[in-house]
This record gives C-alpha cells, structure tokens and sequence, in this order.
C-alpha cells in the first residue's frame, strides 16, 4: 500500500470526524513511530501529541525521542507519564496475578491516560496496530487497540517495515 | 495465504510451510477471532 494512500486516507478521515489533532501513544518501537510519521505527513508536526508512558525503569523513551526529533514534532507537544504508580497498585490487589493479566493492566492503564490526552488536546487516538497482530489477535482488548483510526489495520508486519524504511525512519 | 487467498492448511502446507506451524497460526487465530467483535447483545 502506497503511503500516500495512508496519508489520504488519516487526513480525509480526520476532516470527516471534525478533529485536526492525533494524539498517539509512542513507544519508539516501529509500528508506533511508522503510525506516528504518518500522522504527522496527514496533520502536520504541530497538531502531533505524543504521548510517552514508560513503566518505571523498563523504558525506551529514548527510541521514541529520536523518533519525535527526526519528524520535528515540537518538544511542548510531548507528554512523559510513568504508568508504574497506577499499575503497581492494581497489580497488588491479588496474589495471584500472572504476566499476561500484569500485561494487560498495563496496556489498560496506557489506554486510560491516552483518551485522557485526547480529550485534553480536542483529538483524535492514532491506533499502531498492524494485521498480523490483529489477526492473530497478539493485543489486549481495550488496551493497546484502543484507537479511534488505524492506518496500519491493513499492513502485515513485514509491509510495516517495508513503510519504515520508505519514510525514512531511524533504525 | 489463508486470510488473503481464501487457501486451506493443506493448500499453505503444500507450498513448503511447516504443517504444525501453519496450524498453531489457525488456532490462534480462531480463539482470538472474538477480540474483533463489538459486545455481543441479545
């Protein structure tokens, strides 16, 4: 799929809803960073809100600045919330929490402070998810899909990488 | 192949693909199939 097809499709389905800023949750993994340089060709650097959620330590902030640098997005757009205080607490309430429900309660938290951005910038939430995790459903309902436009829904993963490298993202 | 093509297991298998592998990637996708639905109401 072309990317100017991507472009055409985030901008046409932005002015139909009446919104004219994303904000997306960036991990600096690709999926993220190809939805996010997507975005900013659709909407423009300066109607961009990134927003970081590391959890404590565990965190590749750094990936994602060097995304928000190489597109240009302005540093005020940026918004850095450590989801570790909120998902410590959940997770305590039962001693029999495993990886996977830990996992979700994260993503979940993650979904919470995004739609809350959101409703903070007057935007839209930029989904990252791609086919091949959709069809294997690889993601965690009302977390990490959680999304009001998909631009990558109809990508394998192999053809996001592929997008990457066609946008010219860092490695 | 399975989603775009419209193939069976066989078919994909045919073509050189790991049979276990191929049917792992179908289960998976069957058991997950629900996460792709709105509530289901009555």
């Amino acid at each position: 799929m072309k990317t100017t097809t991507l472009v055409d499709f985030l901008k046409t389905s932005f002015q139909k809803a009446g919104f004219t800023r994303a904000v997306i949750a960036l991990s600096g993994g690709i999926d993220s960073s190809v939805s996010c340089a997507l975005a900013v060709r659709a909407l423009g650097k300066d109607n961009i809100y990134p927003l970081l959620l590391p959890y404590g330590d565990l965190t590749t902030t750094a990936d994602a600045q060097l995304v928000i640098s190489h597109l240009g997005i302005p540093k005020e757009n940026i918004s850095t919330i450590d989801i570790q205080p909120f998902v410590d607490p959940i997770v305590a309430l039962d001693k029999t929490m495993d990886k996977v429900r830990r996992g979700n309660i994260m993503v979940r938290v993650r979904m919470i402070l995004l739609y809350d951005q959101a409703k903070k910038r007057n935007a839209l939430v930029v989904g990252t998810e791609n086919k091949t995790e959709h069809l294997l459903g690889y993601f965690t309902r009302f977390g990490d899909e959680a999304s009001d436009i998909e631009p990558l829904r109809n990508l394998y993963k192999t053809e996001v990488r592929h997008l990457a490298q066609e946008l010219g993202l860092p490695r | 192949m399975i989603v775009d093509e419209k193939k069976t297991i066989d078919e994909v298998v045919r073509k050189g693909y790991d049979q276990a592998t191929v049917e792992k990637v179908v289960k998976r996708m069957k058991e997950n199939n629900f996460k792709h639905h709105l509530p289901i109401i009555l």
